[in-house]
């Protein structure tokens, strides 16, 4: 049952990260490489906020959000909107670039010292016991019911409203969607501040149960093998995904040996770009441009 | 007889003109000292907070006068814990800044450049923070030495004997460690020594470290039946293995090697079953010395005060001052073996060099435990002396 649970909470993690990875890649095509680290600057960003206005936790956790969201769009605007009409390759270099700057900006403000933001909203962690004893705490329960919400939100986001719908009009051909009036930049600008929010929740819940340092980006890379297992343009095949590579790492931690948790996500990628290079759930039209 | 007193007065003058001239030069001819640390990157949380206190220690000699008129002149060179940087940093310092001593702070991938780089240059090299490398156990490299205080065989190898002893022999070790040389040999020998002591370990978890959650290596232990955790690795793998079994509920004993941010961890967690092997007393302890250091940081604007850094620092001064005026790299190196180093109310003794051993032939090991009652910490097992030459023995 533990190993259940283990699975699920992994599989939070890994979806929160893999859909902002899918989101901007249905967009623009992008492979953001900077993803871990707008994680981690969401984290510091609750730190800060935590800082600024002590005692009022709810405050800080709306303003991550909004600041991440905002971030997302800023990162666009500045840097990535002057990259369009350059090869896809130069773009995701400018990602790679813009990882070791966020790095960089984090050890110049916060200094590369361990921080924990939920000691200062004043919680701590605590222990929720399942049925079949199984244990998860508090933080876990949030992960996962942000995941599921997460993609809940975005289903509906995508399906039902007007701009979610010029999103995908957008994926699918964006000169058409051009052609027909959707404003294509407001559309990636928005993508990439969906993808940043979901960043920054992870930010948020990464930095409450474990730490928070300019390092942890780095887990950021240990989702992309679960958005590309899922397809890279499929928000339906994150969850799958993530469901498998978490449940074989538990499995291979538990059973195996712990060492294996490493190379677990890259051999599943392996293995589904050897049987099916399009993902799960992706279109095999896309992975060719990848 | 009046040419000859005008010549001798001549002389005399020029005597003294020589002396007035050249004296103040000499007097403050610098101490040429050369560190390369990880200021900044990943292994920056670990070591920038000792270079930090070894500033201020050395900013405190100087505008004392330094070492008889002779100020201490470090140049700090960068490395990132990246062997490529390492070697340029080493090459600098020993060739163009010509230092008498090289410094090294950074993590072990840096290790083999800079000694590589002492040894051409025939200059010592000091670890200081940093692991001690095997060079400088017995039989120890004439120009290598160390004054950290953690070495993973042997706090393993004590932390084994402590458990032991804490659990009436009825332990069952869990072990943690990060994918790391260093971090699995103190895991190892853990192993190893409690083998010896009839203590069984029931499970091992070496974690990555791209480790995105450590409840699943947590959860290896807790179904094992560990009663005793110990990890030897860098703080976030040592922590994070024990946060994760509080979580689980696991009821058993943690120990870990103590480092920088263990007094502000015992007070988050305030859990009474986490405790912590030191080579510096914890900030906490009532000792003049102690303080005279949290002042003298609190003045220097140093929040994160790491004791390894003080070390070092004194170290670095004991070793300039045996050596005297002018001091060579080989003056330097004949006085650092047999030295010995009293760290005042820092350590639990001396550090003492000998010809064959330049990581110290006493090492002490103090622990601590967190007292929620007292909202501090408290010593569990006060300073314990272990002689390292007959300890390596015993591990071979």
């Amino acid at each position: 049952m533990q190993v259940a649970a283990n699975t699920l909470v992994l599989a939070s993690t890994y979806v929160l990260l893999a859909v902002g990875y899918v989101v901007v890649y249905r967009a623009s095509r992008i492979l953001n490489l900077a993803h871990g680290e707008l994680m981690m600057l969401g984290g510091y960003a609750l730190f800060t906020l935590l800082s600024i206005a002590p005692g009022r936790p709810l405050l800080a956790l709306v303003g991550t959000v909004v600041v991440s969201f905002l971030l997302g769009t800023i990162v666009y605007l500045v840097v990535m909107r002057p990259m369009a009409g350059h090869p896809l390759f130069s773009a995701v270099l400018v990602t790679i670039s813009l990882g070791i700057f966020f790095r960089g900006l984090a050890i110049l403000g916060w200094t590369a010292e361990i921080r924990y933001p939920l000691a200062l909203m004043g919680f701590g962690t605590t222990s929720l016991r399942l049925p079949g004893g199984a244990v998860i705490s508090n933080i876990d329960l949030l992960s996962m019911l942000a995941a599921g919400g997460l993609l809940l939100g975005l289903w509906m986001f995508f399906a039902r409203s007007r701009l979610g719908i010029q999103m995908r009009a957008t994926a699918e051909n964006p000169r058409l969607a051009a052609e027909r009036g959707v404003n294509i930049h407001l559309v990636f600008a928005v993508s990439w501040g969906i993808s940043t929010f979901a960043a920054g929740l992870v930010g948020i819940l990464y930095s409450s149960q474990v730490r928070l340092d300019p390092e942890i980006g780095v887990i950021g890379l240990k989702a992309f093998p679960v958005a590309l297992v899922g397809g890279l343009d499929s928000l339906a095949g994150v969850l799958p995904a993530g469901l498998a590579i978490a449940l074989l790492e538990v499995l291979a931690i538990q059973y195996v040996s712990p060492l294996l948790s490493e190379v677990v996500p890259f051999l599943a990628l392996l293995v589904m770009l050897c049987v099916r290079p399009w993902g799960i759930f992706g279109t095999p039209e896309e992975i060719e441009r990848v | 007889m009046a040419r000859s007193a005008k010549l001798a007065m001549t002389m005399a003058l020029a005597v003294v003109a020589v002396a007035l001239l050249a004296g103040p030069v000499h007097a403050s001819d610098p101490y040429k000292v050369g560190v390369t640390a990880a200021l900044t990157g990943p292994a920056s949380t670990t070591y920038a907070p000792m270079i930090d206190l070894f500033k201020t220690y050395l900013g405190k000699v100087n505008a004392e006068g330094g070492i008889n008129g002779h100020p201490i002149q470090v140049t700090y060179e960068d490395d990132r814990a990246e062997a490529p940087r390492a070697i340029t940093n080493a090459k600098k310092l020993l060739e163009q800044d010509k230092v008498v001593l090289l410094i090294n702070t950074s993590s072990s991938a840096t290790f083999k450049p800079t000694i590589a780089t002492a040894k051409e240059g025939k200059t010592p090299l000091l670890f200081g923070g940093s692991v001690c490398p095997e060079e400088v156990f017995p039989p120890a490299d004439p120009l290598l030495f160390c004054s950290t205080s953690f070495a993973a065989k042997l706090d393993a190898e004590f932390a084994a004997h402590f458990m032991h002893e804490m659990s009436g022999g009825k332990a069952k070790f869990g072990l943690a460690a990060m994918d790391i040389p260093i971090s699995r040999i103190g895991i190892d020998t853990a192993e190893a020594v409690g083998k010896k002591l009839g203590i069984e370990t029931v499970a091992k978890v070496v974690i990555p470290p791209t480790a995105v959650d450590f409840t699943p290596f947590a959860s290896k232990l807790k179904e094992a039946g560990a009663t005793w955790g110990f990890a030897w690795a860098p703080w976030p793998w040592e922590i994070g293995p024990y946060e994760a079994l509080l979580k689980l509920g696991w009821q058993g004993e943690y120990l870990l090697y103590g480092f920088q941010p263990l007094e502000a961890t015992f007070a988050r967690l305030n859990r009474e079953s986490l405790f912590a092997l030191v080579g510096t007393n914890l900030l906490a302890e009532d000792i003049p010395e102690i303080k005279a250091i949290q002042a003298l940081a609190a003045k220097a604007g140093v929040t994160r005060i790491d004791l390894e850094g003080w070390v070092t620092a004194v170290t670095l001064h004991e070793a300039l001052k045996a050596c005297g005026w002018p001091c060579t790299r080989d003056k330097l190196q004949t006085v650092m073996t047999g030295i010995s180093i009293d760290f005042k109310g820092v350590k639990g003794g001396p550090i003492q060099w000998s010809k064959d051993n330049h990581f110290r032939t006493v090492q002490y090991y103090k622990v601590y435990r967190w007292d929620s009652v007292k909202a501090r910490p408290v010593v569990v097992k006060d300073w314990s002396r272990v002689d390292v030459e007959q300890k390596l023995k015993e591990l071979k």
